[in-house]
């Protein structure tokens, strides 16, 4: 076994009890968000709440620490660590701890990977998810890694945070009255090159700082490298005037050049209480359904896991993807008669998102005098007994949009798959 | 062959100078004690052979490579224990010799679970729960088992019991001893480092007052008292060089700093001749002090 190796497997046992702590915390938060997805709109809430604040809070939280542990069981901003005295080479400890950093990455993914399989994700999406939780945890790292580098203890590294944050907030504050909120929203191209500079600059100045600081514990230097990260990162943010233009032929190509709208039929099952679809890694569950006599109106609630992969959270952290509209439309066809009705989406349940799987509850009401193509049904509830609920979920096909493509567009290209559907299957 | 020399070594924090252009030469196989009142600069000059520090001026070598360049091979040759060090106190005594072994492809297990049993260490017992002393004991065993060339203790005995000091020193010196180790120790408790030391290096104020060996020390300094028997005149004649002169009516004291046996004479011949000389033999202690305090005077004299 090699030395190098010697020291991750000390810092992982030093490590123990709080990896222990935050696997089991990911385990009961992953538990939390599928009790919570198949209760009812009216008990699912603790079970909500538990798996948010898990996810949204201690689960990074405890990430953040994770990252100061590793780095202060051998402190390079402090001139009497043990490491430093003894046959350790500053390489041989920067080489450990970046295993034991990548080592801790890899948990979420093993911990989220049979819920992963479980909830149907296919090679890419198992990828892609894999991918998109070690970008979330490198992210976290590299948050944490310049401070915990330049803290020679946890309590001058909690007080540096305190600081940090304090910082943060008043570029904030600068930023803000320094009159962004007066500019016009920024086109994605330009929030991508920003956030992208912005991103870069941080991670280069994290991997400065902790190679200055494992290469000589020269804090003062590692303070200027961050002094000048932090205005570059400011000025980059606020200044930078060249938006990010993809080549052409790429799934991006479609910015600023208009909607380029697809679909896909994500759920396609019978109308009935406890149908549930597994498809592409979404699943979709009919909890309930009611119909309402007074209003002639049927009340379908369900609940969703989908996978939450191809959105890039920094982007929309960023602002560059507005949130709001849902581009998930809901059909009950009958594919005998060949009728469609279109269903009014309601978002009743709050969104919750964990280990890459987005749940959702709804409820989606069908109003026949409301139908896709103007016909009501004469006998709906015999109507029903053939129908089946598909769901659409009408895109865009490029990633980066100038804005999202109008409602309408997308409920017409859903309503033409919905009829694609009933004409696919006579 | 010296273990470690330093030319023109100098340190400052801010502007102040904690080392001033230090020569100083450790001789291989030496119990080497640097003593040295407190800020004397004695852990300064010690971080900067163990390149914990860097120096703002001149060269410190150690084991022949110069100390900003000292890598893993030369640490597996130096074992390092300071009063300040921080050790990975979550491990248990047992767990820390076991980190340490891989990184010392000398590590001696039976000196290991020979100084375990004699410093009389819990292997079980988490560092953080040991005593002052224990941790020391520790650290010391973690840097002897591996049989290091030189051996540098910084301040090893700051508040431990005379107890544990004995076991400590006793621990060093015999391993030292069977397979002739340098160690450099540190400390402002000369009666200790005297029982442990063959070579003394003193320091003030940043500055080397001597490095030699504690024989030539003792040898060559002597505490003279002159008194002019029944007689109220002054005593004259007596050699510029004497340190600490101090004239009491007939009667003088003062330090000779280069004695030798046939001088006594040479002296006499200077003085009156019912004058009586007596001349006693001084402890590292006294010439210490001596050394220390006519300094300062001389850099107050500097200074005004």
């Amino acid at each position: 076994m090699s030395l190098t190796w010697h020291i991750v497997l000390k810092d992982l046992y030093r490590l123990r009890w709080i990896l222990v702590l935050w696997g089991t915390l990911m385990v009961g938060c992953i538990l939390f968000a599928a009790i919570q997805a198949g209760l009812d709109t009216d008990t699912y809430y603790p079970y909500y709440l538990g798996a948010l604040i898990c996810a949204s809070g201690l689960l990074p939280l405890i990430a953040f620490s994770l990252v100061m542990g590793l780095i202060h069981d051998d402190p390079v901003a402090e001139s009497d660590a043990f490491w430093i005295t003894r046959p350790i080479s500053a390489g041989r400890l920067l080489g450990a701890k970046s295993v034991a950093l990548f080592l801790l990455w890899l948990i979420p993914v093993i911990v989220s990977m049979p819920v992963w399989i479980h909830q149907g994700y296919d090679l890419k999406q198992l990828q892609d998810a894999a991918k998109q939780t070690l970008k979330i945890e490198a992210a976290i790292s590299f948050l944490a890694l310049p401070i915990a580098a330049l803290s020679p203890n946890g309590s001058r590294f909690v007080m540096n945070v305190m600081l940090a944050s304090a910082g943060l907030f008043t570029l904030a504050l600068v930023y803000r009255l320094g009159g962004l909120g007066q500019e016009s929203p920024l086109s994605a191209g330009l929030a991508q090159a920003r956030y992208g500079i912005v991103a870069g600059i941080w991670v280069v100045a994290s991997l400065a700082i902790a190679g200055t600081q494992f290469f000589g514990g020269r804090t003062r230097r590692s303070l200027v490298i961050l002094s000048i990260s932090v205005v570059l990162g400011f000025a980059a943010a606020r200044w930078w005037p060249w938006a990010y233009r993809p080549k052409e032929g790429t799934g991006n190509a479609a910015a600023g050049q208009g909607a380029s709208l697809g679909y896909d039929i994500a759920a396609d099952i019978p109308c009935k209480t406890g149908g549930k679809s597994i498809e592409k890694g979404a699943t979709l569950q009919v909890r309930d359904i009611f119909v309402d006599g007074l209003k002639g109106e049927l009340v379908i609630s369900l609940s969703e896991a989908e996978p939450n992969i191809s959105v890039d959270w920094f982007k929309a952290f960023y602002g560059a993807l507005p949130e709001g509209d849902d581009p998930a439309y809901y059909f009950l066809v009958d594919r005998s008669d060949g009728r469609s009705l279109l269903g009014q989406v309601t978002k009743v349940g709050e969104i919750l998102d964990v280990s890459t799987i987005r749940y959702s509850h709804r409820s989606v009401i069908f109003a026949p005098a409301r139908g896709w193509n103007g016909t009501p049904a004469r006998n709906f509830s015999a109507w029903l007994e053939h129908a089946r609920l598909v769901k659409v979920v009408a895109h865009d096909a490029g990633s980066l949009r100038p804005a999202i493509p109008p409602r309408l567009d997308l409920a017409v290209t859903a309503a033409l798959a919905a009829q694609q559907s009933i004409s696919r299957h006579p | 062959m010296n273990i470690i020399e330093t030319h023109h070594l100098s340190r400052k924090y801010g502007r102040a100078d904690a080392l001033h252009g230090l020569d100083l030469t450790v001789p291989a196989g030496s119990v080497f004690a640097f003593i040295g009142p407190n800020g004397a600069g004695k852990t300064t000059t010690i971080k900067v052979l163990m390149n914990l520090l860097r120096p703002t001026g001149g060269e410190a070598r150690v084991l022949g490579v110069d100390s900003r360049k000292l890598s893993p091979k030369e640490r597996q040759q130096i074992g390092y224990v300071s009063e300040s060090q921080k050790l990975p106190e979550w491990m248990t005594v047992e767990q820390l010799m076991r980190y340490c072994r891989p990184f010392y492809p000398t590590w001696d297990r039976d000196l290991e679970a020979k100084l375990m049993r004699q410093f009389d260490l819990p292997p079980g017992r988490k560092l953080k729960h040991l005593s002052r002393g224990m941790l020391m004991k520790a650290a010391l065993l973690s840097s002897l088992a591996y049989r290091p060339k030189l051996l540098v203790l910084d301040e090893p005995f700051s508040g431990l019991d005379p107890l544990v000091r004995d076991e400590f020193i006793r621990g060093a010196l015999e391993v030292s001893q069977q397979d002739e180790w340098t160690i450099f120790i540190s400390s402002h408790d000369i009666n200790e480092v005297e029982q442990l030391a063959d070579w003394v290096g003193i320091i003030d104020s940043g500055r080397l007052h001597l490095a030699e060996p504690i024989e030539t020390l003792l040898g060559r300094f002597r505490r003279i008292e002159v008194t002019l028997a029944g007689e109220d005149g002054v005593v004259r004649g007596l050699p510029d060089h004497w340190l600490e002169v101090e004239r009491v009516g007939n009667f003088v004291r003062a330090i000779e700093s280069a004695y030798e046996p046939g001088m006594l004479n040479e002296v006499r011949g200077s003085l009156p001749p019912n004058a009586e000389v007596a001349v006693k033999p001084m402890t590292l202690r006294e010439i210490f002090v001596v050394l220390t305090r006519v300094s300062r005077e001389q850099s107050k004299k500097a200074a005004a």
